[in-house]
């Protein structure tokens, strides 16, 4: 079963290419993404999730490219603390208060962000 | 010599007030080459040999934004003298984040600290000096809107420009990061003049693209730089472009720490006590309906709408058509290039002029708008809705004043800052019907509906599923899928703007349409006035009297075979089209005047009955849907290419309205006939054909792609 094997295997995945069974690479990044997916919304405080006024701690910034370089540079970066303000009337986005001013943020995106209880 | 001085700052941090106390009236306004991003420069007061380019206003110096690549390549490419930067004193911590980046650039920088005033009356304290020898620079207090400061600031800037002292950073990244970023500069960046050596260097620790592929490095190099940068990465376990942001963000907080004491924390500002009324769950949307409809009331009906008639009525029509008609007539000058001057080119430079008044109205209400922080509220609270059809939030403007006039809709596109959106929002705007388009809606309702109620709204309704389509549909397109909208947006803190720079930005606005848009109306409307008027009689060119007889009555039988499946294949319905493009009411007085009534009601109720006969309802129908999609006016379509600001896209956006107004008319036309009178051919078979790719259009999947492509931006970036 190449595929429960590479599911066991996954934090190997990163070194072991899988020389024995035939797997291409796509599969195994889909593997990788989809347990990804499992972990962040079974184990993990997203800010997507936080309540309004409450205040929590970012732990770390998944994602990648354009949206989480943008997000990073308008101050939400590991440690940093993040009050929730308010939710838009139509449920969405979101504001913060980050770094001492107003931020807006589409929930997707603040499902990238893994945080903490302050 | 000229001097080059660059103001770079974060949006809202009052750089454009700040520019404007600099240059005063000697500004010039154009793009940057190739984007539609603004680009303003101007002269410094008093001082004929400085130059003075406002940036775009950014956030950072990634490779993400359109504004941020074309101010960092303007920065490293242009190489200006210094860099005046504006940083709002009430938000410093994120105001600085660009800071760090500037100062790298290896190019004079000076800190202009603005908003003092309001700092010192909050009662907190910035200590400038300190400030000054932690970032390695000049750092001056201002305050753009009381003026205070300004003279100093330009001073301080040439000074340094004049000096050329190099600014040395003063942070450094961690250990294992500095050690990389010597590396890097050791392995590729030699060549380079050791001042621009570093920011280059952290831009490849970073993996920009957009760099690598400047620096033309080559693989073999590549991967060894690769090598220390993912050797860097393990060691602090994250990547490298969150190491640089993590590190830029932390070196600020000591630099605050040292600096800044802030006594106003936790109270409730006055930003804090309208958001809780302006952006309440309950109340945001009827503020925003009020608010909606006083724009719209002000700017259409009322101001705007009283000035627009006058300036066309009044003005035109009474005042100057009258006097140069009489004063043609007087120097015995020809019949025909009489009617041109009068009817053509007066005509023409009316039908620009006239929309002038309101939109210098509406363009006055927008600067308020945005100026004062509501428009970010805006896309805030209207976000959720439009950005499902590839629209921003803010697209709602445009539209609701579409439904008043085209142009002025289209010309509002302009606060809406991502590329895509705005693009879109500009093809889309038009489907509204417009003031001008009801006339054709009166004449189909009461020609062959018995005055139905239900079809004017129905022509709204056809609008608005036209720009959802649309927008669904273009979003998943290659060229619209290209750039990224990140939708990370600061609500800035609300403040009164000056007049001054309300009624700047309204004439800056009004002018650019006057002259980028004049031109193309202009050269139309006389095209189409030769087109009408001239024509082959008895066998010679010559003026006509009768429009039947004119080349434009040749063209209309021409292309009438092309509207046959639509189901209005008679020349008269095409050349209605066609004198649609001057002006949308057009369409009832040349069917007025093709059916032999020299004056008909602005609803054209004297031709009812012959439009009856040549019409069925679904074709009238069909007739309609096509003339409220198709290309606008001519004046929308100068509108279109004043804020495309390329020739291209302009052409994408007729092209792409023209085609789907067909499309969509042959569906209504064909599957119209196939219920009601059983008919079967060829063109229902293409209208299914039609409406099953439109259906796929609709539900393909679809991915963002996340790459910023900016072609056309100089410099091969």
């Amino acid at each position: 079963m190449p595929f429960e094997r590479g599911f066991l295997n996954i934090q190997g995945l990163k070194y072991e290419r899988l020389d024995i069974h035939a797997v291409s690479d796509a599969l195994i990044q889909s593997v990788i993404y989809e347990c990804g997916k499992v972990g962040r919304s079974k184990f993990m405080n997203t800010l997507k999730e936080v309540k309004t006024g409450q205040t929590v701690i970012v732990k770390k910034l998944h994602g990648e490219g354009a949206t989480k370089r943008r997000i990073m540079d308008m101050g939400i970066t590991k440690g940093v603390e993040v009050n929730i303000r308010k939710v838009a009337p139509l449920g969405d986005p979101i504001e913060v208060n980050v770094r001492g001013y107003e931020l807006s943020i589409r929930k997707a995106d603040a499902e990238m962000i893994e945080v903490q209880m302050a | 010599m000229l001097v080059k001085i660059a103001l770079a700052g974060n949006p809202n941090s009052g750089k454009t007030t700040l520019f404007n106390a600099l240059t005063g009236s000697n500004q010039f306004v154009g793009n940057w080459p190739g984007v539609t991003v603004e680009k303003k420069e101007g002269k410094l007061k008093n001082h004929k040999d400085v130059i003075i380019t406002d940036l775009p206003g950014i956030y950072s110096l990634s490779p993400y934004t359109l504004e941020e690549v074309v101010a960092r390549n303007y920065l490293i490419n242009e190489r200006p003298d210094a860099i005046l930067n504006i940083i709002d004193g009430t938000n410093l911590e994120r105001n600085l984040y660009l800071t760090t980046q500037l100062i790298e650039l290896g190019i004079p920088v000076v800190v202009a600290v603005n908003m003092m005033d309001v700092v010192n009356k909050n009662g907190d304290k910035i200590n400038i000096k300190q400030l000054s020898k932690v970032l390695g620079c000049e750092v001056v207090e201002i305050s753009a809107l009381k003026s205070t400061g300004i003279a100093e600031a330009a001073q301080a800037a040439l000074k340094a420009a004049r000096e050329k002292k190099e600014v040395v950073p003063q942070h450094s990244f961690s250990g294992s990061v500095e050690h990389t970023i010597a590396h890097i500069e050791e392995a590729v960046l030699h060549d380079l003049p050791e001042q621009q050596q570093r920011w280059y260097a952290i831009k490849l620790f970073e993996r920009d693209e957009k760099i690598i592929e400047k620096l033309k490095i080559d693989v073999k190099t590549l991967s060894h730089i690769e090598q220390d940068i993912a050797k860097c990465e393990s060691e602090l376990d994250d990547d490298a472009e969150s190491i640089i942001t993590n590190e830029r963000y932390s070196y600020i907080a000591s630099v605050i720490g040292s600096c800044y004491t802030k006594i106003s924390k936790g109270k409730l500002t006055t930003t804090d006590k309208i958001d809780r009324i302006v952006t309440n769950r309950w109340l945001a949307l009827p503020i925003f309906a009020v608010i909606m409809f006083l724009v719209y009331y002000v700017s259409v009906t009322t101001v705007g709408a009283f000035l627009t008639d006058w300036t066309n009525d009044v003005l035109f029509a009474e005042w100057v058509a009258p006097a140069a008609a009489a004063g043609l007539e007087a120097i015995g000058c020809a019949a025909w290039l009489q009617g041109l001057i009068v009817d053509g080119i007066i005509g023409g430079v009316g039908a620009v002029l006239g929309f002038v008044p309101q939109m210098l109205v509406l363009f006055l209400l927008l600067a308020f708008l945005e100026a004062c922080g509501y428009m970010a509220r805006i896309a805030f609270i209207m976000d959720r809705i439009f950005r499902k059809f590839g629209l921003s939030g803010k697209s709602f403007i445009p539209m609701l004043i579409g439904s008043g006039c085209g142009v002025p809709g289209i010309m509002a596109s302009r606060t809406i800052e991502n590329d895509r959106d705005r693009k879109m929002t500009i093809i889309t705007t038009t489907f509204i019907p417009c003031g001008a388009k009801l006339p054709i809606i009166a004449l189909i309702a009461g020609a062959l509906f018995d005055g139905a109620s239900w079809v004017a709204p129905s022509a709204y309704f056809v609008g608005v599923a036209a720009i959802i389509i649309s927008g669904i549909i273009l979003k998943k397109t290659k060229i619209f899928s290209g750039n990224p909208a990140p939708f990370v947006m600061e609500l800035p803190a609300y403040h009164m703007p000056t007049l001054g720079n309300l009624l700047r930005s309204m004439w800056e606005r009004g002018w650019s349409f006057i002259k980028k848009a004049g031109t193309i109306i202009l050269l139309s409307t006389i095209v189409i006035w030769f087109a009408s008027n001239f024509g082959i009689v008895d066998g010679k060119f010559a003026m006509v009297e009768d429009l039947g007889q004119g080349f434009l009555a040749s063209i209309g039988s021409l292309i009438a075979p092309v509207f046959a499946p639509l189901g209005f294949g008679n020349w008269q319905a095409a050349v209605a089209a066609i004198t649609g493009l001057v002006a949308k009411e057009n369409v009832v007085g040349t069917f007025g005047v093709l059916f032999g009534f020299a004056e008909v009601a602005e609803d054209g109720s004297e031709i009812w009955g012959t439009l009856a006969a040549s019409f069925t309802a679904i074709s009238a129908y069909a007739f309609l849907v096509f003339n409220l999609i198709c290309a606008p006016c001519f004046a929308a379509i100068g509108a279109i290419k004043r804020e495309m600001n390329s020739a291209k896209w302009t052409w994408f956006a007729i092209g792409y309205q023209t085609v789907f107004a067909y499309a969509l008319s042959l569906c209504v036309y064909q599957i119209g006939t196939l219920i009601i009178d059983g008919t079967f051919g060829i063109g229902t078979v293409v209208a299914f054909v039609i409406v099953a790719l439109l259906l796929f259009a609709l539900f393909k999947p679809y991915k963002q792609s996340i790459s910023l492509k900016t072609k056309g931006v100089p410099q091969g970036m």
